[in-house]
């Protein structure tokens, strides 16, 4: 965004939202209000994609783009084809990139210490204490076991952004780590920042990007290829 | 009743082991299993996935919910049986396929049991001819599918379509549920019912089984 032909306001939006669907649109329409009343802008960019359905039925009063993607994995992929050949079989497959890990990906943006996440180590972590506090050991345990299990596949995908200011060694031997202490093997996939990159400096061509204009109304279509439309 | 009221309360804070506790003294007291059912554990359930809906409650207040209610489930069952209940119908359920997610289709699982269905759990990553099979060789009459992310709930369509093609289509009713769900999407694929939560399935399931 620093080198960016255009002059760009970033506002970022907490993770934690993430498992409450709901909330998070709800959330974001009030962002994309207060940013467009405080300032005027050109364009409201969202890195955002259908997620579950939290971008649906936003509305902005200047004209919006997002990318046609179900969630941030194929932002992270570059495209759809690439999204399809490493994740089109394996849907659910868990993956993970730098950032994601930093920031805790299912569970909020608490600096969580990730080692932590080793079932013999998950007194340690934050949220289990307070399910331990909340509802009790025994409880506590439980809810761990369902929320961490090791969920169907075999492996588990890191993808490296390879951007020249970032360096994944560190998170990407973290992940590793706690997946094979999971009995998985880690698939190593080669990211591509050009999608966010197009999001960010354009083209917003109608194949990857929808632009919804002032009046209209974000909806699902739920397919591969175009993911959302307007109404 | 004030101990199904204390049943239901347990279930509501997740206190399996007060949950089973409680069961037991009103099975000794002389209560019947099919009213510990109806007015401890359903209502119960109903509450929590009410208050789930609004926002009141999240994930782990569910889990541990469910899971009380699933624990006294197992001290009922049996004796459900031998008082000669018989289940009202049954029915198949599962996860779609390449969605690995099963909390919410295990709160199903648990109200249609809670409503008399006798149900089989095909688990997750469950494809479309797989729950063909399943409905077929257990004659159930309802066909439950549960999708969480939004690229595996067009699965959904793939199993109407399979049932279309076997000539099974008419045999059953297609239920689909999960968070990005609509009734709109419902009604687009060709299924029969969609609710919103564990408790409004379990009453639908029931009327379409009673009704039938
Ligand atoms: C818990 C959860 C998980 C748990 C799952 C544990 C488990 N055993 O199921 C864990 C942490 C493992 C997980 C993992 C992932 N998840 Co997840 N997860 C969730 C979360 C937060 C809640 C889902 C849930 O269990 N809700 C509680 C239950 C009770 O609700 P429910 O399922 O909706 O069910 C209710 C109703 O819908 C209804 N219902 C459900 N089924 C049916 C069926 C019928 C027939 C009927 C009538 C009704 C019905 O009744 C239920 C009770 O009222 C959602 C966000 C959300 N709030 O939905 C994300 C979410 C579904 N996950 C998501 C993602 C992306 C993933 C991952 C792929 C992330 C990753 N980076 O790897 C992984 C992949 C899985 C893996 N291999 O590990 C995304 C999906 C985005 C998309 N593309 O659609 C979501 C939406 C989060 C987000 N906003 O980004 N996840």
């Amino acid at each position: 965004m620093a080198v960016s032909a255009h002059t760009i306001d970033v506002e970022f939006v907490p993770m934690l939202n993430h498992v409450k669907p709901a909330e998070m649109g709800a959330d974001l329409q009030r962002r994309i209000h207060t940013a467009t009343t405080e300032r005027s802008y050109d364009q409201v960019l969202l890195g955002f994609g259908l997620c579950g359905n939290t971008i649906v039925d936003l509305v902005c009063p200047i004209p919006m783009v997002i990318p046609r993607v179900h969630d941030c994995c194929t932002l992270f992929m570059g495209s759809k084809e690439r999204f399809m050949e490493a994740f089109g079989d394996h849907l659910s497959m868990h993956w993970c990139t730098g950032g994601y890990f930093e920031r805790g990906y299912n569970q909020g943006d608490s600096n969580y210490d990730w080692d932590a996440l080793s079932p013999g180590q998950r007194s340690a972590h934050p949220e289990y204490m307070q399910w331990v506090e909340q509802y009790g050991e025994e409880n506590a345990a439980y809810i761990w076991e369902t929320m961490y299990s090791e969920m169907g596949t075999a492996e588990a995908a890191y993808i490296r952004m390879n951007v020249p200011a970032y360096n994944d060694t560190a998170c990407e031997e973290r992940f590793s780590k706690m997946v094979s202490e999971q009995g998985k093997t880690v698939r190593i996939l080669q990211g591509d920042i050009s999608y966010l990159d197009a999001l960010i400096n354009g083209p917003w061509d109608d194949a990857r990007f929808l632009t919804v204009q002032p009046g209209q109304r974000v909806r699902a279509l739920y397919d591969m290829d175009r993911v959302i439309t307007t109404q | 009743m004030s101990k199904c009221n204390d049943i239901s309360l347990a279930v509501q804070k997740g206190k399996k082991n007060d949950a089973v506790t409680f069961v037991q003294e009103a099975l000794s007291e002389g209560i019947k299993a099919e009213q510990i059912l109806t007015e401890g554990l359903l209502p119960a359930m109903d509450i929590v996935g009410q208050k789930f809906t609004a926002n009141e409650i999240y994930v782990p207040e569910m889990l541990i919910a469910a899971r009380a209610m699933n624990a006294a489930m197992e001290i009922l069952k049996p004796m459900l049986v031998d008082a000669g209940v018989k289940p009202i119908g049954r029915a198949v359920i599962g996860t779609v396929k390449g969605d690995l997610h099963d909390i919410g289709k295990n709160l199903v699982r648990l109200m249609l049991e809670g409503k008399g269905i006798e149900v089989f759990d095909l688990g997750v990553d469950v494809s479309a001819e797989q729950f063909a099979d399943a409905a077929a060789e257990h004659d159930a009459t309802i066909v439950a599918c549960s999708a969480l992310l939004t690229t595996t709930m067009t699965e959904m369509k793939r199993v109407v379509e399979v049932f279309v093609e076997r000539g099974l289509r008419d045999k059953v009713k297609i239920m689909v549920g999960g968070a990005p769900i609509t009734e709109a999407f419902c009604k687009e694929i060709g299924a029969d019912y969609y609710t919103a939560d564990a408790a409004s399935a379990g009453d639908v399931a029931r009327n379409i089984l009673v009704s039938a």
